[in-house]
């Protein structure tokens, strides 16, 4: 009775998690079918799109990029030389040296004959003490902050004190961001007056080759990490982001290449310190502002300017990695509590936050549920082996099948893996997403949110390699 | 055989089959691709070549067979080699390439496809004649269309085309706050240039408030002196964001009256008119201003204070006096924005 009892019990739960998994896959139906429609748009749009007008105009907004530093060294003199030859008309670049004790204010010093200025501005957010401020010979609109050590959200903080754009762009120093992104991202702020920030694809470096600051040479990662994380970035930038367009806005904007209009981050008092999701934080605030003061509150995001990062190789790094995104998205959900279900805040309260906070935040959770009840029935003999393993077989493949998905939108869409090996790489990548590294990764973000419960709010380390010669993965 | 039993291989089935049709679609395409590039890139290398044979040929009888490598291309690509040139042409070479898109029947299917239902085959048609000239019956119907992409465009175009009834129609959607896409619209009222002025100097003497906030930014960037009378008159406009940008215009157009319009200004009781004002008084160098502006040194904001400490560093030796006496002034603020622009004097030259 008790072994029938706990058998059928095992066997709802399976099929209350194969629902769960069904139901959470319909809406990314949805967002792939929304995605879909926004891009066909967005191609149209782009289409024989001419920029001389923008780079000639006297009107152009000037944006004011904001790069923070900590420890860059060996990289920060390419990347701040490749950020100051984007193909933008009216464009500063502030690069923050957040207290680095290696050499990386020195050699912008050195790189960039930087001298020592005294502007009169106001510290509208507060940060950690400027020790210095220089402004290059060389090129006028460089312009670098020294501050003593305070994270990467006080380091943009400085840099938005300083910052005399009206729309500031963040960044991490090593991110490579394309020549022409910043013409791309621009373009809804140009349209719109309702537009408060502008997210960009991030795309992985590794595997490609990189000369003067630029990726001259697009491939598909042939390092197994790298690779799988080639298919998530794509399938949350491509499908994820652009989805959200017509479904309630974006509430993540990366922090590797964002632009925000400045007044209303300022007036939201900056990028939050004790926080290690920073960035989706402010977007939330932001909004949230947008919605209770009558603001400007619609997040674009923008599938064509492209910024490319480095993924970690290493299981260590990238566990690290996940666990602390986790830990910020359960924090800033935390912190903004009252938006779920709230009519108030729109389809922001109504769709995306308990999007959010159902699927993304616990969906780790249910799977794990799922994981450990499959395993128990089939070592119980409770489940038979033919089922459990068509029952895992069919829950991941719906995640196979929405990979290969996305894996097409790149395909009729900007398709920059070009050779027919990399297209076949890159499914044998989302293959190995589905079963093996996915649920590497629900481990990742059950100790985040484990971590986060324990009220741990660190950054831990990432090691990377830079982008001095081209990767081989 | 219970129900999970049976569903769950059916469901398995129905994954298969739309990998299978997935895969097939992506490497169809990928494949595709491929042949296409090979197909077409020689024709379409030999058909550049023609068009830049054609661009430098004085002679237009000789181009016939010249043109008959372009005549070949779908109009898809006929349209994609036009456009890929025509913004970096201008005078001769840029009336060749319009006759060419005229005789292939481009600029007549761009007309006609401004009348289209698909908001994208308005903004591709619009955005031919953008490139290549034409569209002047259809495209100005266009500043009022429903899609945002296409009023930008068409406000885009309207930059090659001084009319005064296009100037016009360009102003009247500048006033219109919800309708954004206001870049396009300034852009091209700066592009246009004296076609500009006398329209623009008419609309800010009839209208006031939010309608001539952007108007008056157009009017800084154009700086004529027709420009004075009606920007005079907005420094009294009861919207603070409106009579600050009035006073950066008569800031840069000059003149007794404006001195003294920007000195009443410096007792305006928005902040930003009296730091704008305080700017345009240092941009203006008018020296005699300098005890005025050092009283702004007291002012309770922030920016007022640094406008007027700029303006009077810019003023040289004058502006410096007042400068140190207010090192010793009793309020503070005052006092502390003296000191940080004392230091900042060593560095006159360096850039801000």
């Amino acid at each position: 009775m008790a072994v029938s009892f706990a058998s059928r019990l095992l066997i709802d739960l399976e099929w209350a998690i194969l629902v769960y998994f069904l139901l959470v896959n319909g809406w990314y139906a949805i967002l792939l079918m929304s995605a879909a429609l926004d891009l066909r748009g967005h191609l149209f749009r782009i289409r024989h799109e001419s920029n001389w007008r923008l780079l000639g105009s006297r009107v152009a907004p000037r944006i004011s990029m904001l790069a923070p530093a900590y420890n860059e060294a060996a990289t920060i003199s390419e990347s701040v030389r490749a950020l100051l030859t984007l193909y933008y008309p009216n464009l500063e670049v502030i690069v923050v040296n957040d207290g680095s004790p290696d050499a990386t204010l020195q050699t912008l010093i050195d790189r960039f004959e930087l001298v020592a200025i005294h502007p009169i501005y106001r510290q509208q957010v507060p940060t950690k003490r400027v020790r210095g401020l220089y402004r290059s010979r060389r090129y006028p609109g460089l312009l670098v902050v020294d501050k003593e050590n305070g994270g990467k959200a006080d380091a943009l903080n400085a840099g938005l004190n300083l910052a005399s754009g009206e729309l500031v762009c963040a960044i991490d120093a090593d991110t490579l961001i394309e020549p022409d992104a910043l013409q791309r991202m621009v373009r809804p702020f140009l349209l719109s007056d309702d537009i408060l920030a502008a997210g960009g694809t991030i795309r992985l470096v590794n595997g490609s080759s990189v000369a003067g600051g630029r990726v001259v040479k697009t491939r598909v990662p042939r390092q197994l990490f790298a690779g799988v994380q080639t298919v998530e970035y794509l399938r949350a930038f491509l499908f994820g982001r652009l989805g959200w367009n017509r479904l309630g806005g974006n509430l993540i904007i990366s922090g590797a290449f964002g632009l925000f209009q400045r007044e209303p981050v300022i007036a939201a008092g900056g990028y939050t310190h004790d926080t290690v999701g920073e960035d989706m934080e402010l977007v939330l605030r932001l909004r949230r502002r947008g919605y209770e003061q009558g603001g400007p509150k619609r997040v674009d995001f923008i599938p064509d300017p492209v910024a490319w990062t480095e993924a970690p190789e290493t299981a260590r790094v990238l566990g690290r990695q996940r666990d602390r995104w986790h830990r910020g998205l359960s924090d800033t959900l935390w912190r903004h509590r009252r938006v779920l279900f709230n009519p108030r805040y729109g389809a922001m309260g109504l769709i995306v936050y308990p999007y959010f906070c159902f699927v993304e935040l616990l969906a780790p959770f249910i799977e794990v549920l799922g994981l450990i009840g499959l395993a128990i029935g089939v070592a119980t003999g409770t489940l038979d082996l033919t089922f459990a393993g068509l029952f895992f077989l069919t829950a991941y493949g719906l995640g196979l099948i929405l990979d290969v998905m996305t894996l097409m939108l790149e395909e009729f869409s900007f398709h920059r893996y070009e050779g027919l090996d990399d297209r076949a790489l890159l499914l044998l990548w989302a293959a190995l997403e589905q079963f093996g590294y996915r649920q590497l990764t629900v481990f990742w973000r059950m100790r985040g949110l484990i971590r986060f419960l324990r009220g741990r709010r660190d950054w831990g380390a990432m090691q990377r390699k830079g982008f001095g010669s081209p990767s081989t993965g | 055989m219970s129900i999970s039993e049976r569903l769950l291989p059916q469901f398995l089935i129905i994954e298969i089959v739309a990998l299978v049709v997935i895969l097939i679609i992506i490497f169809g395409h990928a494949l595709w691709l491929r042949w296409r590039t090979r197909h077409d890139d020689p024709r379409l290398a030999s058909a550049r070549a023609a068009l830049a044979a054609i661009l430098n040929e004085p002679d237009p009888t000789r181009c016939t067979a010249l043109r008959r490598d372009i005549e070949r291309l779908s109009t898809s690509q006929q349209v994609e080699l036009v456009a890929a040139l025509a913004s970096s042409l201008d005078g001769g070479q840029r009336v060749t390439l319009t006759t060419l898109a005229l005789d292939l029947g481009l600029i007549a299917r761009a007309e006609r496809h401004c009348q289209s239902r698909f908001w994208w085959r308005r903004l591709h048609a619009c955005r031919l004649l953008t490139l290549v000239g034409g569209g002047e019956t259809v495209v100005p119907s266009l500043f009022n269309d429903s899609h945002p992409d296409v009023r930008a465009q068409a406000a885009t175009w309207a930059a090659e085309h001084p009319e005064p009834a296009i100037v016009a129609a360009l102003l009247n959607r500048l006033a219109m706050p919800a309708d954004g896409g206001r870049f396009a619209i300034e852009d091209s009222l700066l592009r246009l240039g004296r076609a500009t002025i006398e329209p623009l100097a008419a609309y800010l003497t009839t209208h006031s408030g939010r309608e001539a906030g952007a108007a008056l930014e157009v009017a800084i960037g154009l700086a004529d002196p027709r420009l004075l009378r009606p920007a005079l008159t907005l420094c009294r406009d009861p919207e603070p964001h409106v009579r600050a940008l009035a006073a950066m215009l008569i800031g840069a157009l000059g003149g007794d009256e404006t001195v003294q319009e920007l000195l009443d200004l410096l007792g305006d009781p928005a902040d930003d008119v009296r730091a704008a004002a305080a700017e345009a008084l240092g941009r203006l160098g008018y020296w005699p201003a300098a005890a005025s502006l050092a009283l702004r040194l007291r002012d309770r904001a922030w920016q007022v204070r640094r406008a007027a400490g700029l303006a009077l560093r810019d003023f040289g030796a004058p502006g410096l006096l007042f400068l140190r006496r207010a090192l010793t002034d009793e309020d503070p603020f005052a006092a502390d924005m003296a000191r940080q622009l004392l230091d900042l004097s060593a560095l006159v030259g360096e850039p801000m």
